[in-house]
Parts: structure tokens; sequence; C-alpha cells
């Protein structure tokens, strides 16, 4: 029941945004939206997941709506572990994130290529099991309690910090970014905070700083 | 990582994690509250005697139980240091709370129930609240 408040409340943000959009789109009656896509994928993370226990998977689309407005939309799928303290616990799940970027600062050749600055709404659906919580106690003595395995899910809020240079002559295009994020709301299981999050990262603490470092394409 | 500026609160202050016993003194003759001159605890946590020091001037003292899943923790109380001990086994039933990252679980001790195993210098043991949810109430009286 929770979960569809939730829902219903970032839909209507959304809903909200989207249509101060339009209104302003009308008053100034700039060029009309034209349908392109940019796709990208992250390649770095991808490659660091050979190599660690976060096996970190995303993607974008974004397109541009009007002027220097871009709306992005991601996905992704993150697997990951938590061993640290006492703590023994993996997580894995689907996110997603809806958002829109300002470019700040753009080619004057190619209005892709540019830095630009934005925020998105995060969601993740996933299923965590923690098989060690730590009981901390004195002189050596300690021990820990396990839970089952759960499906919860998190919301967060997250900025978005980049920049895009378009690969030569192709249409092809490298896109950094910077997120760093904050924990809105998340359900738990047994009152327990997660310490890891799919798509949010570690979660003991409600900010936190996430990268991609993405190959794209337009069409 | 040169991005993982989050910062992970992994402190977990005391109080806020599992409860200890607290122990206070009586006089075996008037049955009044007393001020010990010194006294000497060590506690068996499942790997052998762990001696937690010594109290001037005390009236109670505060002691971490066990908090695996034995069903009892042995004390042991000497009025100085190389003096005589004696023995005092708690026993007790426990429930584990979630606490915060960085506590992680605590526990709390219901059905308090202690035995002077080895008596001298103790010489009897009267019951206090019989479970410890925080650091408040004293849990033993230890009668000298």
């Amino acid at each position: 029941m929770k979960t569809r408040l939730i829902f219903t409340f970032f839909f209507s943000i959304l809903g909200i945004l989207s249509w101060a959009q339009d209104k302003k789109e009308t008053k100034k009656e700039q060029l009309k939206y034209e349908p392109n896509f940019m796709v990208g994928f992250d390649v770095l993370n991808t490659g660091a997941a050979f190599f660690s226990d976060r096996k970190l998977y995303q993607g974008f689309i974004s397109s541009k709506i009007r002027g220097n407005v871009h709306a992005v939309a991601e996905a992704g799928f993150e697997k990951n572990i938590y061993q640290k303290n006492g703590y023994d616990a993996k997580v894995n799940g689907p996110f997603v994130k809806l958002g829109a970027f300002y470019m700040l600062a753009k080619d004057a050749e190619n209005e892709f290529n540019g830095f630009y600055a934005g925020g998105k709404l995060g969601g993740s659906f996933y299923k965590q099991e923690y098989m060690a919580i730590p009981v901390r106690g004195f002189g050596g003595s300690s021990s820990s309690v396990a839970f089952p395995s759960s499906s919860q899910s998190s919301f967060w809020v997250e900025g978005t910090l980049g920049g895009r240079v378009q690969l030569f002559e192709s249409n092809f295009y490298i896109d950094v970014n910077l997120q760093p994020r904050y924990l809105v709301y998340t359900t738990k299981q047994d009152d327990i905070s997660p310490m890891i999050i799919p798509g949010f990262g570690r979660s003991s603490s409600k900010f936190n700083m996430g990268f991609a470092w993405n190959i794209a394409y337009k069409f | 990582m040169l991005f993982s500026c989050g910062g992970d609160d992994d402190i977990c202050e005391s109080g806020e994690g599992t409860p200890r016993m607290k122990v206070a003194f009586r006089s075996a003759e008037s049955g009044k509250d007393r001020t010990l001159d010194s006294l000497y605890v060590a506690v068996d946590y499942g790997s052998g005697k762990v001696q937690l020091g010594g109290v001037a001037k005390a009236d109670s003292k505060l002691i971490p139980l066990r908090v695996d899943d034995s069903p009892y923790t042995d004390v042991y109380f000497r009025l100085t240091n190389k003096g005589a001990e004696a023995k005092v086994r708690v026993k007790y039933t426990t429930k584990s709370t979630y606490v915060s990252p960085g506590c992680g679980m605590k526990k709390v001790y219901e059905n308090l129930t202690s035995e002077l195993i080895t008596p001298n210098p103790v010489q009897n043991l009267e019951a206090g609240q019989n479970q410890i949810e925080n650091e408040d109430k004293t849990n033993l009286y230890l009668l000298f």
C-alpha cells in the first residue's frame, strides 16, 4: 500500500514537471520537438564488474525536448554484496531513474556536445538477504542474527552533472556523469536499514555518490 | 574508490547497543545498600575469564553479559585483587532487536535468575529487575 502511495507521489511530481514544461513551450513558441534519441551504455561499471563483487549494468536513453532541456531515462541492474563490520548481506534487482538535465555549455557546431546538470528520481525494486547482522558484545563475545530473503523497494533523488563529447564525426558520443544521490524512502524488513541498495550503492548513510561512463549512440 | 565519499557511519555509541547488567551491593546483616571500598569483576565470555578491572568506592557496577546463544553468563567477584573469588551464574532468555546500521542488533535479556555457585566474599544474592532493557535499574544485588 505504501509503495503504491510513493508511486503516485513520484508520478504526480513528474506530471507536474512535464506539465510545467509544456506551458513554457507554448509561451516561448520555440522550435517544435523533433524526434531525437541518444542511447548509451555504461562501459566503465560493466568493465569493473569483472573485477569486483559489485555487478552494475546500466544504460540511458535521452532526448532533447526543447532548447537546452533534455529528458533522460536510465535503467539498470545491480547485484552486490556487503561484508563489513560483521554484516553479511546480498542484494540484486533492477532500478530505474527518470529526470531531465539542462545543457549549461555547448558546442556551437554540435548542440549535443557540452556540459550539463540536472536531476532525476530513482527507484529500485530488489531482493535482499541478510545472512548476518552483528550483535556487538564485549570481550570477544559476539554473535549475529540472520534474516530470510525478502523483496524491498527504495527511492531516491539524484543529481546529474556531466559532459558529452562526440567521437570524431560519428554518431557515437562519450557521456560521463557524476550522480550525487540522497535516499528518500525505503521499505524495511523488520525495521532493518538496508546497507546496500541496487542502483544506489551503500546506504548506511543516506548520501552517496555514483558515476557512469557511457558510450552512447545518437539516432 | 575515488567517488565513494558516502561515508559509512559504523560507529555504535555506547548505550545504544546491548544493555549491561547493573549490579548493586547490600549489607548481608542489615539488608541496606552499601558502598564497597573496592571490587574486582571478571566475566567468562565463552573463552575464559576476562578481567573487567576494579572499581573503588562504588555502589554499583555495570557488567556486559554474553551476546551469543549461551543461556547464562558466569560472573566472578573479588573484593581485593588477590582475594577470594565468588562465582555467580546469571541465567536468562534473550530477544534480539534491531538498533541501527552502526550497532546492528542488540540483545535484550529477560527472565533473569542468578545463582551463587561459589560463595565468599559474596554471602548471598537478591534479585532486582528481572529484565535488562536499559542500564537504569539494578538487576542484581550482591550481599556482603
